[in-house]
């Protein structure tokens, strides 16, 4: 009945309406404007202008109306008009809407997650930053925050094994110069070894943006050189939000290839030690067999799932947003690595052992959640409690063929080769809870948090089972195969557990002098830090002449028993460690006229204690304590030259900590050569320089430039060591320090680095389309200590061979000359289409460090193409195609000397006679394809 | 008594304070110190490796001639401190002992104790009087009865103790006329250099201190029975059986250490007798001088393909090697090289000759060249090309059946016994030998301190001369 009703009305209204054609035009240029809406208020009727500015209104009611007109770039008109019978055109003129710098007019009218409140936050913030918005996320098909960082200028990610974005690289400074936030909270690191945190753990989809500062001041923490990332998850927002999105996707390299996989559900989690305890003498019925019997299958397409909800309750009082992202992809590569033997030959020609071929099958599970809860009583208080956790499995399965380059070999398809597969689970697991409180006492706002945060790292049953045969060539030139042998197994079990309580106090102070504009801050951080490592490994040796088949008929010695049935845990990969931070600060911020000053202090006090099962008795070394302080200063400087532009320019000094483990007595020792840690590394320190220069033209179009100069004091990298180099500057046996005794492996100061670059970014909005594109120029120097394998003397081929140290000039690790970023965007928001291009260069650059000279290992220049498009098929629902990585572009590195073998085939797989080719990874696209619901 | 005990693990819980001077570097850093516990002295009848129930002692002092002695496997290591000496004299029996079976059982990882050795250890057997380390329970041990045997069984290789472990600042070590068994034992979890493998029969590894072997018999291990990673040594005469398990060599010799190998002889090793490589970084060059040695039977245990079982340089490794007795080894002298990106052995400075191949079937002969290496036929070998035709020239050894029948296990023979590898007299290993070039000698000769004779170049190939000079085993 009441349908009907409602059907007579609006035939009624159908009677006396009018069909109105709307033109559309730039009030500056005079030229037309499309894909503007033209709305009749509280009504349905709305159209689009076309290219031509012109759309047409039908049936619009006789009486008054508003006519709302909007466009993007433009400033909203509202047109209260008299429709009669007459009214047939409407020519309305739209003013282009300049970003104002005056923060106050704008502020929380933006959707947060737009581009726009990431260009006006970085603008209106201090300190050098640039930001990821939730626009670029949602645009680019991001699955990670990994993804999301490699658009932004001046950052470039290394990858893993199967292509998956992994680390940032902020400015050419590698992961260890910088640290990672979420919401603004450091938080620990889930990782075995070092302090950072893959960004590949963060699902985009929970992603408000992410923020990286390239400067620091007084109130953020200091141990940044390369810059941090803030990772800002959802905020409660002001409109009720419920919106899921679902998708699928597969890699193209399950096209043609096979998943490889194990059963990871008979891994145990614990290893027996941990079981049964210390006094078990484990036997091989302890052990599962099937997570070591590999098999090959199709795999299923992915699952990428996330669901949002947000809420305001309570007379929007408090806020809530509920955030779940679940994930099950599968990606694979193959490709191979030819590492290079322990030493060179003579003159550092480079001597290679063995070429590894390797195909990887990995499957990420994860899934997180982030909660928020904002309860704002009253204007002047608000409190924030949220909670981010997030479980990450990677299920890898890696199998490998091992060719040895030195015994039997005779030529391709010759020699001892080993067949192997590692079967390896990765679990990563992250819980962060903080409560947080802002208050507004007159002139006076505090601002407290506390903060639990617990990462976990656990690699439960590493193994690799390993197989062994040979082809030799007999005087005849026919080939021999040996049978295929069983190797001998390792089992390992380690984890990492990572715990921090964190309480953080600020205070800010308007003083009431110099117009208000004067701010005074201070507060500080106190930070207990945990971590305890456990690693636990049981060898197993094969009976002789035990032909291999499989895990299930492989024979052991000791009865199918472990060598070592007590396990291996009284070792210095078991520590526990505490670090204690305690740091405080004072600030001022003036805003004078066109410029706003910033100044400030920082003190840290870093205070850390490791205690490891190293036996006293044995050596010295059980318990380390390591105590500094850091006075860090910086000095910023904004002025707005006009509304459309401004300058920055900081001055900041940041510090790098090496990781704990790099700073135990942990050694880990190789057939020929030694990993050990030094506790003697310092941490490093560096003076920044940053100069931004910003043109804010329209929302869209905007250039941006900076200039960046750091003064990096030691700097340290992986060094090898000689014999008589210095492991420790602990005096033994008269000499005042201790020699490494044999080639040995460290982590150690090299002195001083200079880094400096530019960036250069521009947007341009033409049209339906937005351009983006950035360059960015970086250089870096630094001296390491090499060594070179040479004859005592070098004219007399009979004298000895030596090992000396020879120094070498070069970029920091990861640090790529040149980046290139492009982005195209096509926005056609009449027919709801959305479609994105992006391509991303990273120019070359050391991948790994060689201890030996001139032997590092460069990767090529590498570009990748993502595509993505998006078509909202109804108010709630949207489709979305993605593609990343379009032209399945992967990695090589090489080693610049000649081939000596020149085009031989003594050394597989070389194509240059220049270069010798050490690692190619081949990577595939990815393809997705999601729907998105939005109540 | 009082004043041992008052020496007994005097402990010094001192604290290392480092802080640099460089004005930039305010680091303070507190490290624990080692618990320094002064060397006992030794009674008769002593646990070496404990002394009132404490885990691992430090000794010095005499052990004293025709005494027995005890390692304990529910122990940690006997340690000799830097400046101290341990002296072993003739007839000194060190037995190991602990538990047969069980969570605790001899030989099982943190109850294979060694002897650590930061000061020096000297030990001086006799012809007559030999010093030996054994394992003390026979039920344990390998039956000789019951060569050839299946050596997955054979607790020869199973690696009861932790052997000889010099550190990288050791004095010298020097032991003559001494009988090493079943050493090979996982080493602890903690160790500090090799943490969780199988260590070393011996393990010397400083490039300034002198290692000499002599006159001994080393039986039975898991891996490698003498590792010289770092220093001068003298290794002659002595008898190798049963080394290495699936892995290991007679004598492995690394960067840092230069010396001679001659007259020693080497049955059924897993994989080379005698390898220089100049892994490790320490100077100067891997060098052997490696002369009249007998390899009998090498390299079947190993399982890995394309190497090992007699002689070998590699990764820039060098040395001279003539007058070899290579008899049915699996694989014959190795030299690696050539150009190219191989980890070659320094081929410019390998000089080898006059060696003796022999092989019964022609898996044997088609390797005495061993394929992907580049050594070549040299002057005075005999047998010297792979195209050698299966039972030539046999060696004539005064008891040895050779040829052996078709379908011997060689990998069983790996043993001594009552086989005799002297020579007879029509024996074509007579007579060939090459004696125009010098042992390096960079040990001095004295009867405690040194080298009691370094035996110059035989003119005989092999370890025996007919003379009766070489190994006198």
């Amino acid at each position: 009945m009441l349908l009907v009703l409602l059907l007579l009305i609006s035939f009624s209204g159908y009677a006396f309406a009018s069909g109105i054609k709307v033109k559309v035009t730039d009030q500056a240029t005079q030229m037309p404007v499309a894909n503007v809406i033209v709305k009749v208020n509280n009504s349905a009727i709305t159209a689009f202008t076309n290219a031509d500015g012109i759309c047409y209104l039908d049936k619009v009611p006789f009486g008054k109306v508003a006519i709302i007109v909007w466009a993007e770039n433009y400033k909203q008109q509202v047109i209260d008009i008299t429709v009669t019978e007459k009214t047939t055109e409407l020519n309305v003129s739209l003013e282009k809407l300049k970003i104002n710098l005056q923060e106050v007019v704008i502020k929380g009218k933006v959707n947060p997650r737009s581009d726009q409140q990431s260009r006006l936050t970085e603008k209106n913030t201090i300190p050098a930053i640039d930001i990821a918005s939730g626009d670029l996320i949602e645009n680019t098909g991001s699955i990670s925050a990994a993804d999301v960082t490699q658009h932004i200028q001046g950052l470039s990610v290394t990858r893993t094994s199967t292509g998956n974005t992994d680390k940032a690289i902020i400015r050419g400074m590698e992961a260890k110069y910088s640290y990672t936030l979420i919401n603004g909270f450091k938080i620990p690191s889930p990782d075995d070894k070092s302090r950072y945190i893959s960004l590949d753990l963060f699902p985009a989809g929970l992603l408000q943006s992410v923020q990286v500062y390239k400067s620091l001041t007084a109130d953020m923490e200091g141990d940044a050189i390369g810059g941090v990332v803030n990772m800002v998850m959802r905020q409660p927002q002001d409109e009720p939000l419920f919106q899921i999105n679902l998708s699928t996707g597969y890699s193209g390299h399950y096209f043609d290839n096979q998943y490889r996989t194990f059963n990871s559900d008979a891994v145990q989690n614990h290893s027996p030690y941990e079981r049964f305890g210390p006094a078990y003498y484990a036997t091989g019925a302890d052990f599962s067999k099937s997570n070591l019997d590999f098999y090959n299958k199709k795999p299923l397409p992915d699952v990428n799932a996330n669901l949002l909800f947000s809420h305001e309750f309570l007379n929007k009082k408090l806020g809530l947003i509920v955030a779940a992202d679940y994930k099950n992809i599968k990606t694979g590569s193959d490709g191979f690595f030819i590492p290079l033997n322990t030493q060179p030959n003579l003159n550092n020609v480079p001597a290679f052992s063995d070429f590894y071929r390797h195909s990887y099958s990995n499957n990420k599970v994860a899934l997180s959640t982030n909660e928020q809860l904002v309860y704002k009583p009253d204007n002047s208080n608000k409190f924030t409690l949220s909670h981010f956790y997030l479980n990450q499995k990677d299920i890898e399965s890696r199998s490998t063929v091992d060719t040895s380059l030195i015994l039997g070999r005779s030529g391709a398809g010759t020699g001892r080769i080993y067949v192997s597969d590692r079967s390896r689970v990765h679990e990563q697991e992250i819980n962060n809870i903080n409560l947080k409180g802002n208050h507004n006492i007159n002139a006076l706002s505090i601002d407290w948090a506390g903060v639990f945060s617990e990462a976990t790292g656990r690699y439960p049953d590493w193994s690799v089972l390993t197989a062994n045969t040979g082809r030799l060539v007999a005087p005849d030139g026919s080939i021999t195969q040996s049978p295929l042998y069983l190797a001998p197994l390792n089992r390992i079990w380690f984890s990492n557990k990572e715990k921090d309580i964190d309480v953080y106090l600020d205070l800010h102070y308007k003083p009431g002098i110099f117009n208000q504009k004067l701010t005074l801050s201070g507060g500080g951080l106190i930070r207990r830090k945990n971590r305890d490592n456990f690693y636990n490994s049981y060898t197993f040796t094969p009976t002789i002449n035990e032909p291999f088949t499989n895990i299930n008929n492989a024979v052991w010695v000791n009865d199918n028993g472990p060598q070592n049935p007590l396990g291996n845990v009284n070792n210095p990969n078991n520590y526990t460690a505490k670090e204690r931070i305690n740091a405080a600060y004072i600030m001022a911020d003036l805003q004078s006229g066109r410029s706003e000053f910033s100044g400030g202090l920082r003190m840290e006090q870093t205070d850390q204690n490791f205690i490891s099962t190293l036996d006293p008795d044995v050596s010295y070394g059980k318990i380390v304590n390591i105590k500094y302080r850091d006075w860090l200063p910086d000095l910023h400087w904004k002025y707005t030259l006009n509304d459309q532009q401004q300058l920055k320019a900081s001055y900041f000094k940041g510090i790098s900590r090496p990781a704990l483990y790099d700073i135990t007595f942990a050694t880990i020792a190789y057939e020929d050569y030694i990993v050990a840690g030094n506790p003697f590394l310092r941490r490093t320190q560096a003076d920044n320089y940053d100069f931004n220069y910003t043109w804010y033209q329209t929302k869209n179009t905007q250039l941006k430039a900076a200039l960046f100069y750091k003064h990096i004091v030691d700097a340290y990298e992986k060094t090898l060591l000689n014999g008589n180099d210095e492991l420790y500057p602990i005096p033994q046996n008269g000499l005042d320090y201790t020699p490494a005794g044999q080639l040995t492996e460290q982590f150690k100061n090299t002195g001083t680095a200079i880094n400096y670059g530019a960036e250069l970014y521009y947007s341009y909005d033409w049209r339906n389309f937005v351009i983006t594109g950035s360059y960015t120029y970086t250089s870096s120097n630094i001296t390491r200590i090499k060594k070179l394998l040479t004859r005592e003397d070098p004219n007399d081929p009979s004298s000895n061979l030596v090992t000396v140290s020879k120094p070498e000039k070069g970029p920091l690790e990861g640090q790529a000359k040149h980046l290139v970023n492009v982005n195209l965007l096509y926005k056609n928001t009449p027919g709801n289409w959305l479609a994105n291009v992006s391509l991303i260069y990273t120019g070359k650059h050391i991948d790994l460090v060689s201890p030996w000279y001139n032997l590092d290992y460069w990767q090529r220049p590498n570009v990748t193409v993502n595509l993505s498009a998006e078509k909202r098929l109804s108010r709630k629902f949207k489709i979305k195609l993605s593609a990343s990585n379009l032209f399945n572009n992967g990695i090589t590195d090489d080693i610049l000397v000649p081939n000596p073998n020149g085009s031989g085939n003594l050394l597989p797989a070389q194509k240059q006679v220049n270069k010798i080719t050490v690692l190619k990874q081949d990577f595939s696209a990815y393809y997705q394809l999601g729907l998105n619901y939005q109540l | 008594m009082k004043l041992f005990k008052s020496l007994l693990l005097l402990s010094l819980p001192a604290v290392f304070l480092f802080s640099c001077s460089k004005s930039s570097n305010d680091q303070q850093i507190q490290i624990s110190t080692q618990e320094y516990h002064t060397g006992s002295f030794i009674q008769n009848g002593d646990t070496l490796n404990s002394k009132n129930k404490s885990n691992g002692r430090a000794i010095k002092g005499t052990l004293k001639a025709g005494q027995t002695y005890y390692l304990s496997s529910d122990y940690a290591a006997a340690t000799i401190n830097k400046g101290d000496t341990l002296v072993i004299q003739s007839g000194v029996k060190v037995y190991i002992v602990g538990p047969a079976s069980g969570a605790n059982a001899i030989g099982t990882q943190e109850h294979a104790p060694g002897i650590l050795v930061n000061g020096t250890l000297l030990s001086l057997g006799t012809k007559e009087n030999p010093n030996i380390f054994t394992v003390q329970n026979t039920a344990l041990k390998s039956d000789p009865t019951k060569d050839p045997q299946d050596p997955n069984t054979d607790p020869a290789f199973k690696g009861y103790w932790g052997g000889i472990q010099g550190s990288t600042t050791s004095g010298d070590i020097i032991l003559k006329w001494t009988r090493l068994e079943y050493v090979g034992g996982l080493t602890p979890a903690n160790s500090p250099t090799r943490p969780t493998l199988s260590s070393y029969g011996v393990f010397f590894q400083n490039p300034n201190a002198n290692f000499v072997l002599e006159d001994c018999w080393l039986y039975g291990s898991h891996d490698d029975m003498i590792r010289v990673a770092g220093g001068k040594y003298e290794i002659m005469r002595n008898t190798f059986e049963k080394v290495g398990f699936i892995a290991g060599e007679c004598v492995n010799i690394k960067s840092g250490s230069v010396g001679d190998i001659a007259y020693n002889v080497a049955v059924g090793g897993t994989g080379n007798c005698f390898k220089s490589a100049n892994a490790g970084g320490l100077s100067p060059q891997a060098n052997m001088t490696c002369y009249n040695n007998t390899m009998v039977t090498g390299g079947y245990r190993q399982q890995k393909a394309g190497e090992g079982g007699s002689l070998d340089f590699e990764n820039g490794g060098r040395g001279l090697a003539y007058n070899n007795f290579i008899v049915n080894c699996a694989y014959g002298l190795s030299v690696l090289g050539g150009s190219g990106t191989t980890p070659a052995a320094d081929t410019t400075n390998i000089k080898y000759g006059y060696t003796y191949n022999y092989g019964d079937n022609t898996a044997i002969t088609t390797q005495f060249l061993p394929s992907g290496f580049i050594t070549k036929v040299q002057t005075g070998d005999i047998n010297g090309g792979n195209a050698t035709v299966p039972g030539a020239n046999n060696p004539k050894f005064v008891n040895y059946p050779l040829p052996m029948a078709a379908n011997t296990a060689f990998i069983n023979l790996d043993f001594v016994g009552n086989y005799n590898f002297r020579l007879q007299s029509s024996s074509p290993a007579v007579g060939k030998g090459y004696t125009d070039f010098k042992p390096y000698a960079v040990v001095k000769i004295d009867k405690v301190f040194g080298a009691t004779e370094i035996t110059p170049p035989g003119k005989d190939i092999g370890a025996y001369q007919m003379d009766g000079t070489g190994n006198q085993h």
